[in-house]
């Protein structure tokens, strides 16, 4: 549950965008961005969580974008007990996430763009890390937050063309020990995306600005470092996950709408018993926004 | 009979000056062509979009995917200069390429064809709605 989260938090950038980060999310000065997500998991010991994130993201300069994500899901699984197996949930709010991007470096040619931009902010403490269910505390795929302010930093880039595009991200989330409760280890993440757009199947036309249809193919690679449970160090936590992406994605001049599916490819997961993902399905629709008329006060300019 | 020619012949030229004399010639609309670096997508354009939202003057936009352009008819009697379009464009965070400004006469404006969307000015006086005439 909380994988999916960071997920989110990362959300998008490029010509269409990524699904599944949104670090590169292009937004203009005044312009605000906002993204609904459902994304459902399944994994071993019938493991189902199904995640409602949103993405906001609002241009404060032409360099400047701040964005947040707020999330909202339930998860739940199968544990075996000595009574047979017990099935296990939880729900409600995950932590979220505000950053802020500062578009460092922007390379606009009559074929291509490039933009590199760094960026940090926070997590913030809205889930909870410590859910209890009959047997105790509920293990860290079923708690929603990780019970601190985490640090979080990163560095994204994106270049496109009109019949192509990619985005890249590399990101930190650093998470200090809490005193109660499941506390995840830090997480090192690098997503990589490469689009192909397709429709309109001749190509553009001379003129006009024709709604499109294209192919995002994107990996997700996450590193988590060993949690603790109540301080203690435990080693069946955190581990290594390679996970590919293929979205179909419409895009218009006011939204966008993409639905995919994520397939983990390569996972070596720290001690033993973890829950181990299956596939995922996820489907966003995104709309453009301007911004509320106070931005506008002092002119077009 | 004959009165009523001569009247009929005094009051009917009478009547097509008097329409001449009231018929104003129509302010010229000023055309903005500019080219874009940057612009490749439809969300490129719609983050141009939001700064001309910001315009009253600009009525109509046109945008050219495949050519990464963007045309802009102004209000009638309007006149705009390059920098103020290049202005524009450097706020949604893209390198504007060069301008040409064109004079038209109004009946070769071009208002409906591919890519022309007209932009909306909300009107209410309340934020509120302002903002939803804006964005819905």
């Amino acid at each position: 549950m909380r994988v999916l989260l960071f997920l989110t938090a990362f959300g998008a950038l490029a010509a269409a965008s990524p699904a599944t980060f949104v670090t590169a999310l292009p937004v203009a000065k005044d312009q605000w961005l906002i993204r609904f997500n459902f994304q459902q998991t399944l994994g071993t010991s019938s493991f189902l969580s199904s995640q409602f994130p949103i993405n906001n993201a609002y241009g404060l300069t032409p360099k400047l974008a701040l964005l947040f994500t707020f999330n909202q899901g339930f998860a739940s699984l199968n544990r075996d007990t000595a009574q047979g197996p017990l099935n296990i949930r939880s729900g409600g709010s995950g932590d979220t996430l505000a950053f802020a991007r500062y578009t460092l470096l922007r390379v606009d040619k009559p074929k291509s763009t490039l933009r590199v931009a760094p960026l940090a902010g926070l997590f913030m403490p809205a889930g909870s890390n410590s859910f209890q269910g009959p047997q105790g505390l509920l293990p860290g795929s079923l708690q929603t937050g990780s019970g601190t302010v985490d640090p979080y930093y990163g560095v994204t880039m994106g270049y496109n063309t009109s019949h192509w595009g990619m985005a890249l991200d590399t990101t930190n989330r650093n998470n200090p020990v809490a005193a109660q409760g499941i506390s995840p280890g830090g997480q090192f993440r690098a997503d990589a995306q490469f689009q192909l757009e397709f429709y309109p199947p001749k190509g553009l036309p001379d003129e006009g600005l024709p709604a499109g249809v294209d192919l995002s193919f994107e990996s997700n690679y996450v590193q988590d470092g060993k949690g603790r449970s109540n301080g203690v160090a435990s080693e069946s936590t955190g581990g290594k996950l390679l996970k590919q992406d293929l979205f179909l994605e419409l895009f218009t001049l006011h939204w966008q709408v993409g639905a995919g599916v994520q397939v983990p490819i390569l996972r070596d997961l720290n001690g033993s018993g973890q829950i181990k993902q299956r596939i995922g399905f996820s489907v966003f629709f995104e709309y453009y926004l301007a911004a509320p008329n106070w931005r506008h006060k002092g002119g077009h300019r | 009979m004959t009165r009523g020619a001569v009247l009929l012949a005094i009051v009917l030229p009478l009547r097509a000056m008097a329409q001449t004399d009231t018929s104003v010639p129509e302010a010229p609309i000023t055309r903005a062509m500019a080219m874009l670096n940057g612009v490749f997508s439809p969300r490129g354009f719609f983050n141009i979009t939001v700064r001309l939202y910001q315009h009253p003057e600009v009525e109509w936009a046109k945008f050219d995917l495949k050519k990464s352009r963007i045309t802009l008819d102004f209000r009638p009697g309007v006149t705009v200069t390059s920098e103020e379009i290049q202005r524009i464009i450097i706020d949604a965070g893209y390198k504007p390429g060069p301008v040409t400004i064109q004079s038209l006469p109004p009946n070769q404006a071009s208002e409906t064809g591919p890519g022309w969307m007209k932009l909306k000015h909300p009107t209410s006086k309340n934020p509120i709605v302002r903002w939803f005439e804006l964005n819905f």
